[in-house]
């Protein structure tokens, strides 16, 4: 990781990011349709041990996360 | 023959009362509730398709009300962080509902977010003198070492008999997800350099269970608990994680209840009364949904406050916040309004250049006065500033996007010139910064949003940029700029000139 920048991967695609950014960073950077389906609710984001987390939610180097149908 | 199985009795006898006797075993229940990452969601969330709605603080009151009734001497609670920052109601009135309703609630302690400085350190510290519980954060200091003033490393919260020891952790990560000057003067320390000791000394003094009142982010979190001992629970937030299952590591367990108040954690435990440290923990149903119908009874104090606040905002929203004496107008490629909401986030910044997207620049504006609501319509979303080194190679590439996508970037402190009769790629003929010609190779400060710092609408090359820093919300950085330069009358003025 370079100082001022993260690589998070989103379904198993790596994307770089400014650091700081969040979750719904790494969804616009990875395919903008998620972070839309997402924002309206008809995608759940989950994090590697399956917990849902919120698009606001804090990312590091190396996150990974995953989209899902909400309650599959 | 005879006398071995009645004296193995015996001893299995002792063995036992001595394991089970209440001296040895005496165990303490407690019930520790949180919340973290509210960002200002006092009101509940509408429910979408017929569900019921969700959240708000009135109802979490009555929540906790209700737990805290099942032991009422041995309940906490907590909050892990970023409570203010996100609605309007809480925006307009800077976190002060959302301290009101806390205090009512009788919050115990609350760790300092990374959102906690978003309106500054005056702001912040408002809000923690107006708290009637503590601030904690143990590990942001000052170049001598000292802690933010006003704010504690942790807390000691007697309860049957115990000193339960909180301890507030700031995310590191402070300086780079808020604007870094709300912050100046002040690091924040890595927490394994401070936790250590500060555990050490409070066990020493008898204080037990340790509970570390986290905003670090669940991964971050779990490595915490790897590498310091003595630590019974982390009670977290930041990576706005809904903890449904207890995480352990080691002896540590972690949790975390969501974001926006969606969900109340509940973690009911077992202290053993002589070591002090948690021997038991549930690992499933910790987080309780904020269920909000009609039919979920709220805390009538806390409702009354919110609706205070609610009945002010229709009154804010008509205050005027500016003037202008030109119709606003917004269209593809240069537009008045877009060159002005531009103008105002360089402004903001000092940056060489800002650039727009037209799908963040919701309304026009008639000539007269513009109100709060207004710039709430024309400005809905809740995007950050973010400013960054780009080339001048880099500006180009970006422009030579903004044409293919037929010109959805307004901008400030520069003028390009298209030939869209030009192959894809080529269209930039013109391009100059500051009045000067851009060199490919040289560096410029561009300020942008945080939706197009990511590569939204496939303007990628953003993220590519160098140095990139957050600044103030862009809606806030508007609202200043229109409270400096009212009335303001705009035009297009060849910044975006397009042939043929």
């Amino acid at each position: 990781m370079s100082e001022d920048r993260i690589t998070v991967y989103v379904n198993g695609r790596g994307v770089t990011l400014h650091r700081g950014m969040k979750v719904k960073h790494a969804l616009i950077a990875c395919d903008q349709a998620l972070y839309d389906a997402a924002e309206a609710g008809d995608l759940a984001v989950r994090d590697a041990s399956g917990f849902d987390i919120g698009l606001e939610g804090s990312l590091r180097d190396g996150t990974r996360i995953f989209t899902a149908k909400p309650g599959e | 023959m005879q006398k071995a199985p009645l004296f193995r009795l015996t001893l299995f006898l002792l063995l036992a009362s001595a394991l089970f006797s209440p001296a040895a075993a005496e165990t303490v229940d407690l019930t520790i509730l949180h919340i973290n990452d509210f960002h200002g969601n006092l009101l509940p969330k509408p429910g979408k398709e017929g569900k019921p709605a969700t959240g708000g603080m009135a109802r979490i009151a009555k929540m906790v009300a209700e737990e805290r009734e099942k032991n009422p001497k041995g309940t906490i609670l907590l909050s892990a962080g970023d409570m203010f920052q996100g609605t309007p109601i809480s925006n307009l009135f800077r976190g002060r509902p959302v301290i009101e309703t806390m205090n009512r609630m009788g919050f115990d302690a609350m760790t300092v977010g990374n959102h906690e400085f978003d309106w500054g350190m005056e702001a912040f510290q408002d809000l923690r003198k107006a708290a009637s519980f503590p601030f904690l954060s143990a590990n942001i200091l000052d170049e001598r070492g000292a802690l933010l003033p006003g704010v504690k490393p942790y807390i000691l919260i007697r309860k049957k008999g115990l000193k339960i020891a909180v301890i507030g952790i700031t995310t590191p990560e402070t300086h780079y997800a808020t604007k870094p000057e709300n912050l100046k003067g002040f690091r924040v320390a890595a927490v394994e350099k401070v936790l250590p000791g500060l555990i050490a000394k409070l066990r020493k003094e008898g204080a037990g269970p340790v509970v570390v009142l986290s905003h670090l982010g669940l991964d971050e979190d779990r490595e915490l608990a790897s590498k310091v001992e003595g630590i019974d629970l982390i009670v977290g937030g930041h990576s706005h994680t809904e903890v449904k299952t207890a995480v352990t590591v080691g002896a540590t367990r972690i949790v975390q209840a969501g974001y926006y108040g969606q969900q109340l954690g509940v973690l009911a435990i077992a202290v053993d009364r002589e070591s002090r440290r948690v021997v038991r923990c549930p690992e499933k149903r910790i987080l309780r949904k904020v269920k909000a119908g009609p039919g979920d009874p709220v805390d009538a104090a806390v409702a009354a406050v919110i609706k205070t606040y609610d009945d002010q905002i229709r009154e804010e929203f008509g205050r005027a916040v500016g003037e202008t004496r030109v119709d606003l107008a917004k269209r593809p490629f240069e537009s008045n309004l877009g060159n002005l909401v531009c103008d105002a986030m360089r402004w903001a910044t000092g940056a060489d250049v800002a650039v727009q997207n037209n799908g963040g620049i919701r309304t026009t504006l008639p000539r007269g006065t513009i109100s709060l609501e207004q710039v709430f319509m024309l400005l809905p979303f809740d995007n950050n500033l973010m400013t960054m080194d780009l080339t001048g190679a880099q500006l180009v590439s970006i422009l030579e996007q903004n044409a293919r996508t037929d010109g959805m970037l307004q901008v400030s402190g520069l003028r390009v010139v298209y030939d869209l009769s030009a192959p894809e790629g080529s269209r930039v003929k013109e391009l100059a910064v500051g009045g000067t010609p851009a060199e490919p190779s040289r560096t410029y400060r561009v300020t942008t949003n945080d939706f197009l710092a990511a590569g939204g609408d496939r303007f990628g090359v953003f993220r590519e940029g160098r140095n990139a820093v957050i600044g103030d919300n862009v809606r806030d950085a508007f609202l200043e700029y229109l409270k400096k330069h009212s009335p303001v009358s705009p035009r297009t003025e060849g910044r975006i000139v397009v042939t043929p």
